[in-house]
């Protein structure tokens, strides 16, 4: 079986379950410097790095090797929740394309990230799929999961029900 | 390359996370909650340290109802760390054994999981062990951080640096 074959539906579940989360993101000022901890991330930055990660499997699929240092790539700024939901479509719709199209050959291939130098990741382009793109997608889906629920906002059931959703 | 191998390959990586996660799970405060609809730590910690024995009858039944179910109900009372990691080390090692000894032809069935008459998925063994297992538990070993964070216990590095940790 193609290793994409294999990824296509994971990718389609794990996003629309992402989209139900950034569907929930409350959209007033105070709640966008909402933290559980003065080390946390604050919600919004919080909220637009689940939208901006379907980009990073783009970035995974589409290049040779990645240097942020010199990629001009910023941070996701959130100014609005339906700005979010519109960058995670779009970002979401080019991953998807490129993963429908990508051999088992592209997915072996060695792919490198890197900041000013320093590798920050040297392995195939596969493991790079799923621990910077897929498994880094539920983590961080996760965190944003248990700040809605510190803003008693109802958490949406993920893999099985929520303490507010079957 | 067979589906097996290609789901083991980020296996032992994500065991690892939620293993460095466990390790720093602290005792004594089992009942903190950081809501009061969420987990409590000493169960949500026992939760992810069980997760891997669920994948394991994934891949060696051919389907689960819940409500007739014989596979034995883990228990989720966290009573030591030590206790705690031994049963994730277990778990692991069963469920990796499970899933390397997994044909393409098993990989590919479908694993129908139900509550009586309730559907709860019906999907490739791969895809329902990807997705009732292996990403639910870095559900959990994420939202574990959060509580260590919230109990002022430095969060280790998983997908890049945290607040405390480079991971370097």
């Amino acid at each position: 079986m193609p290793i994409k074959d294999l990824l296509l539906p994971e990718f389609d579940s794990e996003l629309r379950k992402t989209r139900t989360f950034l569907e929930r993101i409350p959209d007033t000022v105070e709640t966008r410097d909402f933290k559980p901890h003065e080390k946390s991330m604050t919600l919004a930055r919080l909220a637009a790095h689940n939208a901006e990660i379907p980009g990073y499997l783009s970035i995974i699929l589409n290049t040779p090797d990645f240097d942020l240092s010199t990629s001009g790539m910023k941070p996701l700024v959130m100014q609005s929740r339906a700005q979010l939901l519109s960058t995670f479509d779009k970002l979401s719709a080019a991953a998807h394309a490129l993963l429908e199209e990508v051999s088992d050959r592209t997915m072996h291939e060695s792919w490198k990230l890197t900041d000013k130098g320093h590798s920050i990741y040297d392995g195939s382009r596969y493991f790079a799929v799923r621990t910077l793109f897929f498994n880094h997608v539920v983590h961080h889906r996760a965190q944003l999961g248990v700040y809605l629920r510190l803003n008693n906002i109802p958490v949406p059931a993920t893999y099985g029900p929520s303490a507010d959703e079957q | 390359m067979t589906i097996a191998e290609i789901l083991l390959q980020d296996y032992d990586l994500e065991i690892s996370n939620t293993r460095r996660t466990l390790e720093r799970v602290p005792e004594g405060r089992n009942d903190f909650k950081c809501h009061d609809k969420s987990m409590a730590l000493g169960k949500l910690a026992m939760h992810c340290a069980t997760m891997p024995l669920f994948g394991s009858y994934i891949f060696l039944d051919d389907g689960m109802d819940l409500t007739t179910s014989t596979r034995p109900h883990a228990s989720l009372e966290f009573v030591s760390r030590e206790e705690c990691l031994r049963q994730l080390d277990e778990n692991a090692a069963i469920c990796r054994k499970a899933l390397a000894s997994a044909s393409d032809a098993d990989l590919s069935a479908l694993w129908p999981f139900t509550y009586g008459d309730m559907v709860i998925c019906n999907n490739s063994r791969s895809l329902t062990f990807r997705q009732m297992c292996f990403n639910h538990l870095v559900h959990h070993t994420a939202q574990l951080g959060v509580y260590l964070r919230l109990n002022d216990i430095p969060v280790p590095a998983l997908y890049g640096p945290s607040a405390d940790e480079t991971g370097a």
